[in-house]
């Protein structure tokens, strides 16, 4: 694990472990170890230590499955110690294949089956990937019955649907044999056979509508480059004259075509450093395939091996062991002293758990003198009502907090759906309906002050869907009883937003393609009316921050769409507006990898955590009896063990597969979190859960076995 | 001081402290995000930022070796295919050293911080002669002084001395360094800056000084500035009470369309994870 978190290089030395490494130049080196034993730190020490030698940084290569786990060597590379150099490329696979594509693209475009060669290629994000999963998906389910069977949410119909796609391009099936493959694997009811079927048309027909219109999606990209741009010469050559230094780390997160890759690539590096942790693969869900990165190995020339961590007190490590003992119905043999690092608690519901929590967290903070940035909560899934409590309550105590999550419900933000709402009733021609209650909702967020009683009245007033005419009532012609009720403060501030859409309106040129460009419509709003002093906006820099992504979204959604759809402004913002009431769009907004304050309390999904690949003193655990830290999700769409390598395609999956695999990601996932803590958990007991429902799963019937044996610091 | 020990100082956040204190605050010190009026026609706008980027995209990919006639095969845009020709017929390539160097980034310890920039082109005879190559797709400017005294003409060649020792096989002397700013509107009249020890020594003066005020200052010392042409296209517009109308491109003056346009390179630094 990474000593550095905390630390410059130049303020700590290398073991001895780690000192044999750096000697090892000019060949190829396998690094493995468990989590926290210091192989990243190796890593910054070797990559130090190299450029102190005076390699060329241009000729260095950092490869990471997932940019979050490159944040070290970011830090590294920042330091102003460093000597003059060159910018050293740090790159994941599919950003690698998609700068390559790029670059490239005339010279394998027609190749690769795209109907335009000529035509640049348009990269797709998840967002618009999923927009034109439903444009294929859609009309099958409503006009031939598709999927009639599966009972299932339909934005994660279609990102399952994406998902197989990746899967195909990461692990290497040929597309065509996906569903195939799912359905020789599948040993339930006959009528899933069929599903899986028609996920596999719809996959085709979406491969198809891509190439028809240049569109890449990730899995397209990945298939690219692996199977055309790696094996061109004029694209190989590149790479290989550029790159003559391999850092590749968390080799067991990656994708086996990535695997492939360096296999291939290997030979051709003066120096490689391979990292492999052997806790992880807590990206398997995501194609990660630990076993086939594991093989690597034997295409390096020496192998070195640290055993020992650097983070994990003795107590956790005791720990550690016994709870997998536990989690695999062994004789568990306890030593007391693991109580030390050890507190469980048990709240009946979920807001007592919260201020236990923000309680706790306080106490280490203040009493124990612990730096906020030395403490993350973490569960299976964190909702946004459990996020939006525990911050707040946090907030109240002034305990510096932030929550990580890959991506966020934009759409879902009060201050979106005010813009939206204001968005539609100033566009009339696009027929987009407004109910009183958007109106009463995006008068409460606009106006500074403005209470819902009255915004409920003024909306009543002055906003009436049934009737021909789609425009505000104004305020002075509202009775002056009313008006009074109202406050005529509320009623100025009511009337120039609605002067500032009339005007928007009556200077509405259909000649300029501007006028019906739903992002100059957001920011002209913002700016020139919400964000002045006595409108909700004014100097509010979270409604500015999700202004700013809801543009950038519609900006992203416009970009790409504009090449394949009817070109207008107009019919683009409807669409956009239509993609986001259906939750295809601004759904899971992407977040900025690098918006991590680490002088503040971590609210992160356990995974989410896994992959900063950064440890901390303390770790509390939420909710350890819910069921989300044994089962998988249900995909009734994909299998993440069936579609991998490692899958035996005469084997039929079953519960004795799926118990396997459940206790084997549990241990994996425990044991990750307990190889990043330093000095003691936190476990939380919950009585009754979000759902309502008690649940007692997996991790905390192996938990309650050690407690058992251990003298109580709490009821159990 | 208000600025992490790690913080990295580039030509676009160094103008932007020179153009206004406050906007450098905003953007790099306090990460404000804050939706923009952008000059209008927004589309218009837009569509030449996007026509900037591939110009300098097509450079890359001929400089990396693919024959023209297949990268001009890829363009359908008047205005590119004007630039494109412009750059064919004009061959600014022609008369720079062999070793060639694209989209390439160096940095330097500098004033206890980091220095970095990233050059369109920087073209090296080892130990004689290293030019650094920048495209400009903007109008050219009538007043070279103006253009000498933006903090790109100052960094690239001093972090170029600093750092470009591996490139140019030992010490770059400020003497072998030449800045050429190419315009694809007006290839004949490029401007180039041939680089000396005085200037290197002013420059290394210049931004040492200028890094040492920026790291001074606390938060909430950073002053708007009194030049309020540089609001006419800056996002922050609405936040510093800075009038509320978008900028017309029509009047985009030179200097702020060199401001704008430096934004295209960090368009630039976000396609892809990689940098060449
Ligand atoms: S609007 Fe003007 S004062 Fe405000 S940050 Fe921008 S340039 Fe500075």
């Amino acid at each position: 694990m990474n000593q550095m978190a905390h630390l410059s290089i130049n303020q700590i030395s290398p073991t001895e472990n780690q000192q044999a490494v750096l000697e090892s130049f000019d060949k190829t080196l396998f690094l493995e170890g468990p989590s926290g034993s210091g192989k990243t730190t190796t890593a910054l020490f070797y990559l130090h230590s190299l450029l102190e030698q005076g390699v060329p940084p241009e000729k260095i290569l950092i490869l990471v499955p997932q940019r979050t786990l490159a944040t070290s060597y970011y830090n590294l590379l920042r330091e102003p110690y460093l000597p003059a150099s060159v910018a050293i490329s740090i790159v994941t696979i599919s950003g690698l294949a998609q700068r390559m594509i790029d670059l490239f693209w005339p010279l394998i475009a027609q190749n690769a089956g795209f109907a335009h060669p000529n035509h640049l290629p348009i990269f797709l994000t998840l967002e618009t990937a999923q927009y034109y999963m439903t444009r294929i998906v859609d009309p099958l389910i409503e006009h031939e019955g598709y999927f009639e069977s599966v009972n299932l949410d339909r934005n994660r119909l279609y990102s399952q649907i994406l998902d197989n796609l990746n899967k195909s391009a990461a692990v290497g099936i040929p597309l065509i044999e996906i569903g195939e493959r799912l359905k020789k694997a599948w040993g339930g009811k006959p009528s899933q056979l069929v599903v899986y079927d028609q996920m596999q048309d719809c996959a085709i027909r979406f491969r198809r509508f891509c190439l028809q219109n240049n569109l890449l999606d990730f899995s397209l990209q990945i298939s690219i480059f692996c199977n055309y741009l790696w094996s061109s010469f004029l694209c190989r050559q590149f790479l290989l004259n550029r790159f003559q230094f391999l850092i590749y780390d968390n080799i067991e997160e990656d994708v086996p075509v990535a695997h492939d890759l360096i296999r291939d690539w290997l030979p051709h590096f003066r120096n490689a450093l391979l990292i492999y942790d052997t806790d992880g693969g807590y990206r398997s869900f995501l194609g990660a395939d630990p076993e086939e990165g594991h093989t690597l190995q034997s295409v390096c020339q020496e192998t070195m091996h640290l055993d020992q961590t650097l983070v994990t007190s003795p107590e956790l490590r005791i720990f550690n062991e016994v709870l997998v003992q536990s989690i695999q119905h062994r004789s568990l043999i306890i030593h007391p002293s693991i109580r030390q690092c050890l507190t469980s608690r048990y709240h009946r519901y979920i807001p007592e758990m919260i201020e236990d929590v923000c309680q706790q967290v306080n106490r280490l903070i203040t009493e124990g003198g612990v730096s906020p940035g030395e403490i993350v909560i973490v569960a299976p899934y964190i909702s946004d009502a459990l996020r939006f409590l525990l911050i707040n309550r946090m907030e109240q105590l002034q305990i510096p907090v932030r929550s990580h999550r890959p991506s966020r419900n934009l759409r879902d933000e009060p201050a979106t759906q005010c813009l939206l709402t204001w968005a539609k009733l100033a566009h009339p021609h696009w027929n987009m309906p407004v109910t009183r209650l958007d109106v009463r909702n995006a008068l409460v967020q606009s106006i500074a002050g403005l209470d819902l009683t009255r915004a409920e009245l003024l909306s009543q007033i002055v906003h009436r869907p049934g009737k021909q005419t789609r425009e505000l009532g104004s305020f002075d012609l509202i009775k002056p009883d009313m008006q009074q009720r109202i406050t005529y403060f509320v009623g100025e501030r009511y009337e120039h937003l609605r002067r500032w859409i009339t005007n928007y309106q009556s200077n509405n040129n259909p000649q300029n393609e501007d006028n019906s460009c739903l992002e100059v419509f957001l920011s002209r709003l913002f700016g020139e009316v919400l964000s002045h002093p006595g409108f909700g906006f004014y100097r509010n820099f979270d409604a500015a921050k999700t202004c700013t992504e809801l543009i950038e979204s519609v900006q992203k959604f416009r970009r790409v769409v504009s090449n394949t759809h009817d070109n207008s402004q107009h019919s683009i913002a409807v669409e956009y507006l239509r993609m986001i009431e259906k939750g295809v769009l601004a759904a899971q907004y992407l977040q900025s990898w690098q918006e991590i304050n680490e002088e503040t309390v971590l609210i992160a999904p356990a995974y989410t955590y896994l992959m900063l690949n950064r440890p901390v003193q303390y770790q509390f655990w939420l909710d350890i009896g819910s069921l989300g830290w044994w089962e998988r999700l249900n995909q009734p769409l994909t299998h993440p063990y069936v579609l991998s390598r490692r899958w035996d395609e005469n084997d039929v999956w079953d519960d004795v597969h799926e118990q396997q695999t459940n206790q084997t990601a549990m241990i994996r996932l425990v044991s990750g979190l307990i190889h990043r803590c330093q000095k003691g958990i936190f476990l939380y007991i919950l009585g009754v859960n979000e759902q309502g429902n008690e649940q007692r799963g997996q991790l905390l019937l192996a938990i309650q076995s050690i407690l058992r044996h251990l003298p109580p610091n709490e009821e159990v | 001081m208000s600025l992490p020990p790690d913080f990295l100082f580039s030509q676009s956040n160094l103008q932007d402290f020179v153009d206004c204190p406050r906007r450098f605050e905003l953007r790099y010190i306090l990460k404000q995000p804050w939706p923009a009026l952008q000059p209008e026609p927004v589309l218009e706008w837009e569509q030449s930022l996007l026509q900037g980027l591939r110009f300098h995209q097509l450079i890359l990919q001929y400089l990396i070796g693919m024959p023209a006639e297949v990268l001009t095969q890829t363009i359908y845009d008047h205005k590119l295919q004007r630039w494109w020709n412009n750059f064919l017929a004009d061959n600014p390539l022609g008369e720079l050293p062999s070793e060639r160097y694209p989209e390439f980034t160096l940095s330097s310890p500098f004033a206890g911080f980091r220095l970095i920039a990233k050059y369109d082109l920087i073209a090296v005879a080892p130990g004689k002669r290293i030019v650094i190559v920048d495209w400009k797709t903007g109008s050219p400017r009538t007043n070279p002084n103006s253009l000498r005294e933006r903090i790109q003409s100052r960094l690239y060649p001093l972090l170029l001395v600093k750092a470009g020792h591996h490139i140019n096989h030992g010490v770059v002397n400020p003497e072998q360094v030449e800045m050429i700013y190419w315009f694809a509107e007006k290839p004949s009249a490029p401007f180039c800056i041939q680089y000396n020890q005085t200037e290197y020594l002013k420059d290394r003066e210049y931004i040492t000084t200028l890094i040492t005020k920026i790291a001074s200052l606390q938060l909430g010392k950073f002053e708007l500035t009194p030049d309020d042409r540089h609001c006419a296209f800056c996002n922050y517009q609405t936040l510093c009470n800075r009038g509320k109308q978008p900028g017309n491109l029509e009047d985009l003056e030179e200097e702020s369309y060199q401001e704008l346009e430096d934004k295209i390179q960090i368009d630039i630094d976000q396609i892809g994870a990689i940098q060449f």
